[in-house]
């Protein structure tokens, strides 16, 4: 089994639960409430198991899960370098997931409007980009949400959580 | 070198980090004592994500502005979700209550409260209530009805199909009529908006629907050319408390007329006054409303500006040239006295789970589990 | 004060999370004081121009901004990606206004039948009209059918999430009060398109585009040329954008959607579609602008908007003064055609204004990673938010995100995903209508239900046939064709 096949399974796998789930999960409720969901969720499993059969005879045929005689998908145009390039530098998806979470903590804790420009200025830094560049970047994103977005349009970003924690 | 410039970055760091901060930190924003806005914003938070609406508070903001000391800039902002109930939360519990910011509850809000319905974290009574503004709402009938008038109603070709959103207090007030005639009546939830029950209605597949007077007002021409007219209002409410014809609208009978004139005998049933209740709610259109505990001086100010920015002439004459109908503003007192008996009137047997009235306005209920 | 509106529109459809609501909040206070055509035509042009400059981000950074540039993104992103960002804006650009024209003159067509066309159609017609839609996009944005209507099915699922329930009660939304108005289509559009392109940006350390810079590959001709190539294209695309226009509540996916799939079915080499085909540039756009005087139609007529920005707008029109009826189209004929004007010169105008601009914004795609990479994810995370200005946005954009990431490499579409959800509710209101209006006569009683129907199972089964059939033949020695075309990198 390759990996994307093993993917490819998870997912339908997942697909087909949720499916499940949620017509456990209407059962509940009133026709009306109910009908639609239903007939999603019987599509969705209709099809997971069409695809779940079909990944299942493509691994005992030794096929790749389009049917393609070569098991390595997907091409240049659709997904890059596909799940095979992925694997190969896990570290550094990794670590990007793992920054853009620290991200997301920054805003919940400091709010956009400070989280994102230090996250942009301390992004180019420690990627060598000249300091320059940092800080017009940086200031120039975060003058553009002032300017913009909170005095022209009224935009209200949340009320971030240590400001809430302090009172402020 | 490499050293150098490496040493001057961290050093240039603490400066911008200072600086942003110091930008970005919220204002703050306590008012003093001798209440004056001068120089502050204030934010008029709406719970809803409809143009319509914010063109109106931002028309009405520049005149309550006029009204405050030290007039102030004011800002629209929106809060929408959960129906109106996430922005009417927010303002009752996360906003400083120190006069800078307010805000409206709209009839679901108000319903859900009176209900007990889930996510309600508010409580009107605690509101510092500054005003309500009123709204008629008008019943209609498409050609497939094959009635010749509203009191022809007995005529109908057929079952009578109502489009509606959901079944709410309106709806309930047309079964109830319709009961009162002795018609075979339907309700055919789960329209979107007034214009998808028009199309409904033009096509035939409907035959009767409703939509607020304003919004009737502004597209009678359209209706009346695609055959759809007024079957009835759901009415005024006067200073007694009794359900009159709206001024602006004197030849359309109300709900409460024609559910007598169909069913003398059910005058003072459980039936007719729910038909009043619902003209009741229909008058609790939108609450304004400043965050519980702000100060009584701060709160009398506002009540005075918000009444007078509404009786402006300009801005009635404005907002009837916009709008299509009346700008219909109750002060603060007529507001508590509304919502109060709305709520009151919804605190009854009928209105509570098992109640006819219960039923008639939630659709349904989940199998296995009582409403709260 | 067109021009103002042109440039706010041409701004707010640039910057992903902005959208022509933002543009209305933006403007309408500023309409208020202006005479009512003046105002009309201010707030038009503005909305008019939202779909021009959103192929901007769809195409240079793979990130649809709005629902209305998922197709372009398709084969938009990978002509930027081979170098020909220019090339494939300019054609969009060219392909919006003829697309704006040939709906004016289907409009003046079509003027005597309007009314029969816009009332002969009710729930059941418009369900299967949105089901074939969805269909479209599940059937034809992936390698493969079965996993495009499992997304599709799937975005249908979260369309539910919501309060609006017959008894009250939260349907798949429990406690959480920001999910009850449904899972906002914003966040759930930016994470996961945007998040998966971010972290490829980080991981290749390279450029968006992996060409050399090449300034004199501005596409102003190549582009044009594209467009003069496939005129025929373009009539097609934009003949099914006006009357999805036309047809209130459809919107521009199922324009945009049906134009595609055109250029699809009638292509050679169908297998080349989401690598980098002009003509699934072209197509959508056509069809997309298309929909817009055709869209207006409707709304002016008969006060039934033809989409949801139309909505916004009737309502505007009416406290500017204008009332919707049947003497728009005769003895007010001239104001009406005064709004389709105002529609194909803002979109020329803003054609040629993104012209000018779009040699600075190609600059982006050979901007280093490093600089890209943050910015991105910042102005993605800022528009995100514009959704309800919530933590939940924020949440939703990092979940999609991560499931996007997924899904990309593991070659499951995520467009049908996002049709899924913006179609959804309607398709639920639809259905619900359609049973409860009619039971289940609807299926068998409505010939242009039939007709709908046999044209959406055809959309299913044709592909499938004829992928079939060729590799039978290739099982006899000749080369195979499969795929009718894949998702965007």
């Amino acid at each position: 089994m390759t990996i994307s096949q093993l993917v490819d399974l998870l997912l339908t796998l997942f697909f087909g639960l949720v499916g499940l789930a949620a017509i456990i999960m209407v059962g509940d409720f009133p026709f009306r409430d109910q009908l639609f969901p239903v007939v999603a969720s019987i599509l969705i499993i209709i099809f997971t198991i069409g695809s779940g059969v079909t990944i299942i005879r493509n691994m005992r045929l030794g096929l790749d899960n389009d049917g393609d005689q070569e098991s390595i998908r997907p091409s240049e145009g659709r997904a890059g370098d596909g799940i095979h390039g992925v694997q190969q530098d896990f570290k550094t998806v990794r670590r990007i997931i793992g920054l853009i979470t620290l991200l997301v903590l920054l805003v919940f804790l400091i709010g956009h409007m400070i989280a994102i420009p230090v996250f942009i200025f301390l992004y180019m830094k420690l990627n060598r980009e000249p300091l320059w560049i940092c800080l017009v970047s940086a200031g120039g994103f975060y003058a553009f949400t002032r300017a913009v977005l909170i005095e022209t349009m009224n935009v209200a970003f949340p009320v971030p959580y240590l400001f809430d924690w302090l009172g402020l | 070198m490499k050293i150098n410039i490496s040493l001057i970055s961290r050093l240039l760091l603490i400066p911008v980090f200072a600086l942003i901060a110091v930008v970005s930190w919220p204002s703050s924003s306590s008012m003093a004592a001798g209440v004056s806005f001068k120089g502050k914003t204030i934010t008029i938070w709406m719970p809803s994500k409809s143009v319509g609406i914010r063109l109106f508070l931002e028309m009405w903001s520049g005149y309550i502005s006029k009204n405050l000391p030290g007039n102030p800039k004011m800002i629209v902002k929106g809060k929408p979700g959960g129906g109106g109930l996430v922005g009417v939360n927010f303002l009752y519990n996360a906003v400083k209550p120190d006069g800078l910011a307010m805000g409206y509850a709209a009839t679901p809000a108000m319903i859900g409260y009176a209900t007990n319905a889930r996510g309600v974290k508010f409580d009107p009574n605690k509101m510092s209530v500054l005003g309500i503004q009123r709204q008629n709402w008008v019943a209609l009938y498409g050609k497939a009805a094959g009635i010749k008038g509203p009191f022809d109603v007995k005529n109908a070709s057929g079952e009578l199909t109502f489009a509606a959103r959901t079944k709410n207090h309106l709806t309930m007030a047309t079964t109830l009529v319709m009961d009162a005639a002795g018609v075979k009546f339907r309700v055919i939830e789960g329209f979107g908006p007034p214009s998808t029950m028009f199309q409904a209605m033009g096509s035939g597949e409907v035959k009767m629907a409703y939509t607020s007077l304003p919004g009737y007002v502004r597209v009678t021409d359209n209706l009346n050319s695609l055959q759809i007219y007024p079957f009835y209002q759901y009415g005024d409410i006067d200073d007694k408390g009794n359900v009159t014809r709206d001024k602006n609208f004197p030849n359309v009978p109300t709900a409460v007329e024609l559910y007598e004139k169909f069913n003398p005998k059910g005058i003072g049933s459980d039936d007719h006054k729910a038909v009043k209740t619902a003209v009741r709610i229909v008058a609790v259109n939108r609450t304004f409303w400043l965050p519980p505990k702000t100060d009584q001086k701060i709160v009398d100010i506002w009540r005075h500006a918000v009444e007078t920015a509404a009786n402006d002439p300009e801005l009635r004459s404005k907002y009837r040239k916009k709008f299509g109908a009346p700008f219909k503003f109750g002060n603060w007192k007529q507001a508590l006295k509304t919502i109060k008996s709305s709520i009151a009137a919804l605190d009854t047997p009928y209105f509570q789970p098992g109640g006819k009235g219960f039923k008639l306005m939630y659709r349904g209920k989940k199998k296995g589990k009582k409403k709260k | 004060m067109m021009m103002v509106g042109i440039l706010v529109g041409m701004f707010v459809g640039l910057v992903p999370g902005l959208g022509g609501l933002v543009g209305f909040a933006l403007l309408i206070p500023f309409s208020l004081s202006m005479e009512p055509l003046v105002g009309l035509a201010f707030l038009l042009a503005m909305s008019a121009v939202t779909t021009q400059t959103d192929t901007i981000p769809a195409v240079i950074l793979g990130v649809p901004g709005t629902a209305a540039a998922m197709a372009t993104s398709l084969d938009g992103y990978p002509l930027a990606k081979k170098g020909q960002a220019g090339r494939a804006l300019c054609a969009s650009y060219y392909a919006s206004i003829f697309g704006t024209l040939v709906a004016t003159a289907l409009f003046l067509l079509f003027l005597p039948i309007l009314r029969a066309v816009i009332f002969a159609f009710g729930q059941p017609e418009f369900f299967m009209l949105v089901m074939l839609g969805l269909i479209l996009a599940g059937s034809l944005a992936g390698n493969s059918l079965s996993r495009g209507l499992i997304m599709a099915g799937f975005g249908l699922l979260l369309s539910t999430v919501t309060l609006e329930t017959s008894t009250g009660e939260p349907r798949f939304a429990g406690d959480i009060i920001y999910l009850w108005e449904g899972v906002p289509l914003l966040p759930v559009i930016l994470g996961i398109f945007a998040i998966p392109e971010v972290i490829d940006l980080a991981r290749r350390q390279s450029s968006i585009s992996k060409t050399s810079y090449d300034t004199r590959v501005s596409g102003l001709w190549w582009g044009l040329r594209d467009c003069l190539e496939n005129w025929w294209l373009i009539i097609k695309a934009s003949t099914l954008g006006t009357i999805a226009g036309f047809i209130p509540g459809l919107g521009g996916q199922v324009a945009e959607w049906m134009a595609y799939g055109t250029a699809v079915a009638s292509d050679e080499n169908p297998k080349s579609f989401g690598k980098g085909n002009i003509r699934g540039v072209i197509a959508p756009e056509a069809g997309t602008a298309a929909q817009k005087p055709g869209a207006l139609i409707p709304t002016i007529t008969f006060g039934i908007p033809g989409n949801g920005g139309m909505a916004i707008l009737l309502g505007v029109f009416m406290i500017l003064g204008l009332r919707p009826g049947p003497e728009m189209v005769t003895t007010k004929l001239d104001a009406t055609m005064m709004m389709v004007w105002v529609i194909v010169v803002a979109n020329i105008i803003a054609a040629i204004l993104a012209l000018f601009l779009q040699k600075w914004l190609i600059l982006l795609c050979y901007l280093r990673s490093t600089i890209m990479v943050p910015l991105v994810l910042g102005t993605m995370l800022v528009g995100a938010t514009m959704a309800n200005q919530s933590f939940g946005d924020v949440v939703l954009f990092f979940l999609f995100g991560v499931f996007g990431y997924v899904f990309k490499h593991a070659d499951w579409p995520r467009v049908p995903l996002i049709m899924g959800l913006i179609m959804g509710k309607l398709a639920e209101q639809y259905l619900f209508l359609s049973t409860n209006l009619h039971g289940f006569k609807w299926l068998t009683d409505r010939p242009i239900v039939w007709v709908i129907g046999a044209v959406t199972i055809a959309v299913v089964v044709v592909p499938a046939i004829k992928r079939y059939r060729k590799a039978n033949l290739a099982d006899d020695g000749q080369p195979a064709n499969q795929s009718v075309s894949g998702e965007d990198d």
